[in-house]
């Protein structure tokens, strides 16, 4: 499921940590989940290793989506076997020229409070996500865009530049339309007692435990949803998630660690999996005063050997030799890869670097997260491979999340751990383009800048494709972030829970699970 | 009860001070990712974080002085709902480490001070010794290991709510509580011993058994009852420390109480959240010392000799 | 853990003061040797030893990084096994001790100056100064100690300095009610009182005639407070806010042993040893003290 895609552990604290190794999204190659007709009954039991803050729609459909999807549904969904965007809530997003797009909304439909699903609605919502008030991690998103209510089923909506990838927004942050009514009266307390039209109704949290949603009866999907009862777990260790899930505990587990998609896989359980894009990896600072040396970057990156890393820390995983992984369609090798590991090359680099600079050695600190053991160890490796250069001392200072994102943001690092991570390439943007919100590299390439809008001003696939692999080979090669594994998302269920089709998030949607006893 | 206060109010802004050391700022913990200035502004305003030191602080007290501890940063729930959440979990985990600890602590420790040297009285020495020197966190992780992953009989972590499950409810509560427990069993086990070997030796105690009473009523009728009184007061004393000390066991298993509330919200530089959780815990602790400090001297003649 | 850094404290507060207590017969049989005592100082011995000459021992880098990972313990190259990152785990295990002792030694030795001075100068001078101080001393017992070492390691960038700082207050208190104690029971003893005669200054009298009296206790005090700071320093460094890595402790091998309890139990177990028998020591060699210097406590 999604986690939070970012290596900021808010809530959980010293134990959410672990899940910083990974946050997810995505969509599936897992398949159907078995065979024969729904059958309606049952309780889901799902659980992964943190839960949001929140259930405000506004915050929540970015981090601990599969937390609000039972409860507020999403407008658009997205198919990842077809490739293809999807209705949801919503019954059209259309645009011709990727400028201006209509919203096209289903009739009749009801928030649980009894109020109207309708266009005044979504506006109520989205204006509420634009308000800097509501703190909302889409409002960075919302605010290229503007709107109008052009009758009670339909939506303009126009954005400034060309983007044919503007559906992600609707199916991820912006996705989620809770009651106007219930918010106006809840004030701040609506994310802990969120309203929606989503298939399920919430019922109770106890934070940090679980939360419990009813079936939602007036649901507008027929048949839909095939459970009477959900309830999301929050259990912060993969084993013991594991464990629960042998022990019947649960009935839909998550994660991201291939070693346990393995396990689970002989031990006879459906696995589903979902490759994503990122992680968490290795960022430079360019803008530093020391790490602006191209020399020196490159000297660093050959030394870095993601085999052993994974060999350690993440047995079973591929180590990475580019941005995205080798059979991807957005790979092109001829543009560039990772620097191959190669002491030697790293220490004549460092060695000139030196001489240019008239230094006889050089420290760099390295930001890390205190109380992860996993990035812990990787973070550790990195150093020892690091310090192979000889003049070169990596110093970790590792601090808990706040400190090390205030670092990042500020741009006061030199090398940290950091993570990036979604179901889909349009994230990226974001990353590696010179104005993107999340580029705290300081990282400036020209021609990633242009493939990078060509990715969104584009309709043909093949023209994005292309644009995706110049974009591919150049932050390999320059590789403001280097990364050691691709991640893949998965889940695991008993063999009589069905219907599980991963949704873009590597949650699955919720509303078509059933249970065959 | 000036001094009481007193304490307070120097550890509340003891408390206020630290955290205004802490580097990193609660807006980082709370604007999204990719945040623009004007938002990180907006927070700042939200929360008075642009006030002045002295006047936050000002602000707070006043309003925990009308009992309203205010809303944590990051959940916007109000303190008070957080705490009340969290509050019962740890309560129970004391209580019952507590219960368990007497439970285990009393016959051993009795035991052992009736037959001081005897094979009970060595193998409670050789046990409390080796507990004694198992920190929590050690002990936490070998239970774990030998009924979780090798016997795989009791659940290893997490928190089932009552109201859903009372029978996994408490199996998910015994190696916490066994874990909490263990420390406290030592604590009572030497104390009851050390005070009964004194005990015994009084003379009424001596005469009945010149008298030929039976051995069980001895202890029962006239020794334990005397010791118990300071049993009471150092158990209250215990939960008033277990409620604000359970940090650890929180964190290994996964339990939502208030130690792992309060490390969470260091973490999130949610720090509203942690002065009031830190002012509730030494509130407890204080009332508890001040409460055996008051009963003591009623209850134990020979305290009161050597005050007066 | 926040238990046992209170506990060398609680039975100042609940036992009654010790001539009330006094047996009318020695209730146990007291061993001519105190065996346990005696292996309990040879370890600490040993590891205090290990850890300073660590440098010169034939041990590899605790921090070099090899591809045999999570090695079992057994005998031939890696004694006590490797960890996850292929790191020699006898090697970790003997410069971790630099951090348990370093914390044990200099977080005691400055408690313990602090809390003395603070402890007789209440208990000589009573009034005034006695109300202050023990005003400090309640509001210091009146932190939850576990939070207060958190937060405080949250404001000062973790390192062995800060930690021994921080440790270093938790114990005051107990040292400081010790102090004062002894020293009020002793200020009105005759070689006091004579001295106050003579006109000799409160400063000589403290250092002269109390101080002596007053380190018996404290010292059999310090072994117990050494015990509770290692415990201490491992859930900081348990917690992952302890020393920062690569730096080996115990509770930072703890913590990552933790991960793969169910594969590798050794990388738990070994560090947990350690923990187990230096805390152990201390605690015999406590108790041993505390028999030497003739309080037949409770505890």
């Amino acid at each position: 499921m999604r986690m939070r895609c970012r290596l900021r552990p808010l809530v959980a604290g010293l134990v959410t940590a672990a899940l910083v190794a990974g946050c997810s999204g995505g969509t599936a190659t897992g398949s159907e989940g078995g065979s024969g007709s729904p059958k309606r009954g049952g309780q889901l039991i799902l659980a992964t290793n943190t839960e949001p803050a929140t259930l405000d729609p506004a915050t929540c459909a970015t981090y601990g989506w599969e937390r609000c999807e039972p409860i507020f549904g999403t407008l658009l969904r997205y198919d990842q076997d077809m490739a293809v965007f999807e209705p949801g809530m919503a019954e059209s997003f259309e645009s011709a020229d990727g400028k201006t797009w209509t919203l096209k909304l289903r009739s009749g439909l009801k928030f649980t409070d009894g109020t109207p699903f309708d266009a005044a609605a979504v506006v109520f919502n989205w204006d509420r996500i634009k308000d800097p008030k509501t703190l909302s991690p889409a409002a960075s998103i919302a605010k290229k865009m503007t709107w109008s209510v052009v009758d009670p089923l339909t939506v303009k909506v126009t954005v400034a530049q060309t983007n044919y990838q503007l559906p992600w927004a609707l199916v991820l942050s912006l996705s989620m339309i809770g009651s106007p009514a219930a918010i106006q009266k809840a004030g701040p307390d609506f994310g802990n007692a969120p309203v929606g039209a989503g298939p399920f109704v919430f019922k109770d949290w106890t934070r940090n435990t679980q939360i419990t949603y009813e079936r939602n009866n007036g649901y507008w999907e027929e048949g839909k949803p095939y459970a009477d009862r959900l309830v999301t777990k929050t259990i912060l260790q993969d084993d013991q998630r594991l464990n629960a899930l042998r022990a019947g505990e649960i009935n839909v587990d998550w994660s991201l660690l291939t070693k346990d998609a393995k396990k689970m896989a002989a031990e006879g359980f459906n696995v589903y999996k979902e490759p994503l894009v990122g992680g968490t990896g290795l960022r430079i600072n360019f803008k530093d005063a020391d790490l602006k040396d191209p020399d020196l970057r490159q000297a660093i990156l050959k030394a870095v050997d993601s085999e052993q890393i994974n060999a350690a820390v993440y047995p079973g995983d591929r180590a990475a030799d580019a941005f995205f992984p080798p059979d991807h369609a957005y790979r092109d090798d001829t543009v560039g890869t990772y620097p191959k590991k190669d002491l030697e090359g790293a220490q004549k680099l460092f060695d000139s670097y030196l001489a240019k600079t008239g230094k006889s050695s050089l420290s760099l600190t390295f930001g890390s997260y205190a109380g992860v053991p996993l990035l812990e160890q990787v973070a550790q490796l990195l150093q020892s491979q690091l310090q192979k250069i000889k003049g070169l001392t990596i110093d970790i200072k590792a601090t808990d999340s706040p400190t090390l994102q205030k670092s990042l943001s500020s741009g006061t690092f030199q090398l940290a751990m950091s993570g990036v991570l979604s179901q889909q390439a349009d994230y990226i943007y974001d990353v590696f383009h010179s104005d993107g919100t999340l580029n705290y590299s300081g990282y400036a390439n020209p021609k990633v800048d242009k493939a990078l809008e060509i990715t969104r001003s584009a309709k043909d696939e093949k023209t994005v494709a292309d644009a995706y692999q110049v974009v591919n080979g150049e932050i390999s090669k320059d590789a403001p972030m280097r990364f050691w594994r691709y991640q893949t998302g998965h889940l695991y269920t008993p063999k009589y829970v069905k219907g599980v089709k991963m949704s873009a998030l590597s949650a699955t949607f919720i509303e078509g699970v059933w249970i065959d006893n | 009860m000036a001094r009481f206060l007193l304490l307070l109010l120097l550890v509340s802004i003891a408390v206020f001070m630290l955290l205004e050391l802490i580097p990193g700022d609660p807006v980082d913990a709370l604007v999204p990712e990719g945040a623009t200035p004007e938002m990180r502004e907006q927070v700042r305003e939200l929360y008075g974080l642009n006030d002045p030191l002295l006047q936050r602080y000002a602000s707070w007290l006043g309003g925990v002085l009308q009992g309203d501890f205010g809303r944590s940063f990051q959940t916007r729930l109000p303190v008070a709902e957080a705490i009340a959440e969290r509050a019962p979990v740890s309560l129970e985990l004391a209580v019952l480490a507590m219960v368990v600890a007497l439970a285990i602590s009393v016959p051993v420790g009795v035991w052992s001070a009736y037959r001081p040297g005897g094979w009970v009285d060595r193998v409670a020495t050789l046990v409390t010794s080796a507990t004694l020197a198992t920190p929590s966190f050690v002990l936490g992780i070998l239970l774990v290991y030998v009924f979780g992953v090798q016997l795989k009989v009791l659940p290893i972590l997490g928190w089932v709510p009552f109201s859903q499950d009372p029978v996994q409810h408490f199996s998910h509560l015994v190696l916490p509580v066994l874990t909490l427990a263990a420390g406290e069993c030592v604590l009572f086990t030497r104390l009851l011993r050390g005070d009964m070997l004194a005990t015994l030796q009084q003379d009424h105690v001596l005469s009945a058994r010149a008298r030929g009473l039976p051995t069980w009523r001895i202890l029962a009728r006239h020794a334990l009852r005397q010791s118990s009184f300071s049993l009471v007061t150092v158990s209250g004393v215990v939960i008033g420390r277990l409620i604000g000390g359970t940090v650890i066991v929180e964190s290994i298993f996964s339990l939502p109480g208030m130690g792992s509330l309060v490390v969470n919200a260091i973490i999130s530089r949610d720090f509203i959240v942690v002065q009031s959780v830190v002012l509730l815990t030494a509130l407890i602790y204080l009332l508890m010392n001040t409460l055996v400090d008051l009963t003591y001297p009623l209850l134990d003649p020979r305290v009161r000799k050597a005050t007066s | 853990m926040t238990d046992l850094i209170e506990r060398p404290d609680s039975d100042e507060a609940a036992a009654p003061p010790p001539e009330e207590t006094a047996p009318v017969f020695k209730p146990t049989r007291r061993r001519r040797r105190d065996y346990g005592a005696m292996l309990g100082a040879a370890w600490i011995g040993v590891v205090v030893i290990a850890a300073i000459t660590a440098n010169w021992l034939p041990l590899p880098d605790p921090n070099e990084v090899t591809d045999t990972f999570s090695k079992p313990p057994s005998w031939g190259s890696h004694l006590l096994g490797t960890d996850s990152l292929g790191r020699d785990t006898l090697s970790r295990c003997i410069f971790g001790a630099r951090v348990s002792m370093a914390v044990a030694i200099g977080g005691t030795a400055m408690s313990l100056v602090i809390g003395v001075a603070l402890g007789m100068i209440a208990g000589y001078f009573r009034g005034a100064k006695d109300g202050a101080i023990s005003l400090l001393i309640n509001f210091l017992l009146a932190f939850p100690p576990l939070i207060f070492l958190i937060a405080l390691v949250a404001a000062l960038r973790p390192n062995l300095s800060t930690l021994v700082f921080g440790l270093a207050l938790l114990g005051i208190p107990n040292f400081a009610r010790v102090a004062r104690a002894t020293t009020i029971a002793f200020a009105e003893r005759e070689f006091v009182t004579a001295a106050k005669a003579l006109g000799a200054r409160p400063v000589r009298i403290l250092t002269r005639e109390l101080l002596v009296n007053v380190m018996l206790p404290v010292m059999s005090l310090a072994l117990v407070v050494m015990a509770t700071l290692v415990v201490a320093e491992g859930s900081l460094s348990f917690l992952g806010l302890g020393v920062p890595p690569p730096t080996p402790s115990w509770g930072g091998m703890l913590a990552a042993g933790r991960e793969s309890l169910s594969e590798h139990p050794h990388l738990m177990f070994v560090p947990a040893l350690f923990f187990f028998l230096t805390v152990f020591s201390f605690n015999r060699l406590g108790d041993w003290a505390r028999g030497r210097v003739g309080r037949e406590s409770s505890l």
